[in-house]
């Protein structure tokens, strides 16, 4: 899909400016804060802290109501930065020529005036796709810090799918004297981005179609059960294919589940005689979870597993 | 869930979002006013949570990070509300006349963005499931990954007779949304959204 230059208005470039200023103030700053989130008539509420440091970045969540637990996670910000093409090496947004085009391709942008959330005076985004293959989104971004303070996302008919929403939120301060927490695992050296690629000789599957403007950020294959994972994202949305072939397979029925904004689609393939499971997971539509799942190829190129 | 409940249930809502009108306001008084009614318990279940986040929100500091006093407190305060009597909900229903007077910046156009989403569960009522005691919500592995519908496609009814393991479906579910969910952020912009979303959790580390 060709998208002249011209056509990207002024307006739309400031809107994606502010994304990227999302995307950087969400990786560098520290904060901490309650949340709410709901989906499908369900309200969780939730601790949340992100720390950056130099060279670690520290998420954790804590659950403030039902069963009592936590998330947390480290990573090393400068190999994750690579994966996402709105955050550049400097801490400075970067407009990108490239990601601008095929945001301006997926996605088109309004500006809807201001909204108060968590105390604090937000910028309303909205966020329209182009086409049925993703979903719509309704941001309030924090003028001051340009952090996300409230989230919806929609389903392509308008309805609200799910919320994330700040209630309350602090920003730097003390925050950024805080010495990271340790991971009890592996010290702070732990750098869980997760994701490689496989290399194109090595890929045994192929994604035929996948919706325009995503593109594959990782990919990565667990060779003792024979899983093989994809990930793929328009910069906003994302989603990500499981391939599981041999005896693993034939345990899994297909099916198709969703809950708040994520849709869950598992298919069964007979490829060239080899059974597998596709399953794709993710903030799209439920239709376009289906296409992307049934067009799993296998690669010609690649020589079968030993 | 009756037409009644359902209409209980959105003005509560519009209640929360001050943007009640004073039949919403009268209705979700006079409920929470009748001693022993089934729905009265159910909105005061609603309420209890509700309450429990501002709770949390006016005992805890948020620059001081120490979770276990949050959560204790807020656990406390819990405690509190569910041996309330009568007198404790009529001050709370005057709070919330106050609230549903103040006026919150109007957004025009955006009315279903405010809007309570939809029960699209409809076989575990929300009630239901927070009154559960704590022991079943932690339950054994036989659960899907809650707030997670059934899975909707017949396939997966007809296909229980020819021997899938429940408990190897829901393993996978389990594992999958937990990876979509704790890899997918790098790939995009949303800060702590997605990390919501994940339900795989480890007890709390520090006591309470």
């Amino acid at each position: 899909m060709f998208v002249s230059h011209f056509a990207i208005s002024q307006q739309f470039t400031s809107a994606y400016e502010l994304l990227a200023e999302m995307t950087n103030s969400a990786d560098r700053l520290n904060y901490s804060g309650l949340v709410t989130y709901e989906k499908s008539g369900r309200l969780k509420t939730l601790k949340v802290l992100h720390l950056a440091r130099d060279e670690i970045s520290y998420e954790k969540i804590v659950h403030v109501d039902g069963p009592k637990g936590e998330f947390a996670q480290w990573r090393h910000r400068a190999a994750c930065k690579g994966l996402n093409p709105m955050i550049s090496g400097n801490d400075l947004p970067s407009l990108n020529e490239d990601s601008l085009k095929r945001f301006a391709g997926s996605y088109s942008f309004e500006i809807r005036g201001q909204s108060r959330v968590a105390s604090r005076i937000g910028t309303l985004l909205f966020i329209k796709p182009n086409d049925q293959f993703r979903l719509p989104y309704i941001l309030t971004i924090d003028q001051q810090s340009n952090l996300i303070l409230k989230s919806v996302i929609l389903d392509l008919s308008g309805k609200p799918l799910e919320r994330f929403q700040f209630i309350e939120i602090a920003i730097g301060g003390d925050l950024d004297l805080l010495e990271l927490p340790v991971s009890a695992a592996t010290g702070n050296s732990n750098s869980n981005c997760n994701l490689g690629f496989i290399e194109q000789e090595q890929r045994q599957w192929l994604v035929d179609w996948v919706p325009p403007g995503f593109v594959m950020t990782s990919s990565e294959k667990n060779e003792a059960s024979d899983h093989t994972t994809m990930v793929f994202s328009d910069g906003l949305a994302s989603f990500s294919v499981f391939v599981i072939s041999g005896s693993k397979s034939s345990g899994l029925p297909s099916f198709t589940s969703s809950s708040g904004a994520t849709t869950v689609v598992s298919v069964k393939l007979n490829l060239d005689g080899a059974p597998i499971t596709v399953s794709v997971v993710g903030e799209i539509p439920q239709a376009t979870g289906k296409k992307i799942a049934q067009s799993i190829l296998q690669s010609s190129e690649t020589t079968k597993t030993p | 869930m009756s037409q009644y409940d359902k209409q209980l249930g959105e003005s509560l809502s519009a209640l929360m979002d001050g943007e009640a009108s004073e039949l919403d306001t009268r209705r979700v008084l006079k409920e929470l006013s009748a001693e022993k009614s089934e729905q009265a318990e159910l909105l005061r279940g609603k309420w209890r949570r509700y309450q429990s986040v501002s709770a949390v929100m006016s005992g805890s500091s948020i620059s001081n990070i120490d979770y276990s006093l949050a959560i204790s407190q807020a656990v406390a305060k819990e405690d509190t509300l569910t041996k309330s009597t009568q007198s404790t909900w009529a001050q709370s229903s005057g709070r919330f006349v106050i609230a549903a007077s103040v006026a919150l910046v109007a957004i025009f156009g955006v009315q279903q963005f405010n809007q309570p989403l939809d029960v699209i569960n409809q076989s575990s009522d929300f009630a239901q499931i927070d009154e559960m005691p704590l022991d079943s919500m932690m339950g054994p592995v036989n659960q899907f990954p809650s707030g997670f519908s059934v899975p909707m496609s017949t396939e997966v009814q007809a296909v229980s007779s020819e021997g899938y393991s429940e408990v190897e479906v829901q393993a996978y579910l389990g594992y999958i949304l937990s990876k979509h969910a704790s890899q997918a952020p790098y790939a995009r912009m949303q800060g702590m959204l997605p990390y919501a979303r994940i339900e795989k959790r480890a007890p709390a580390a520090q006591a309470e």
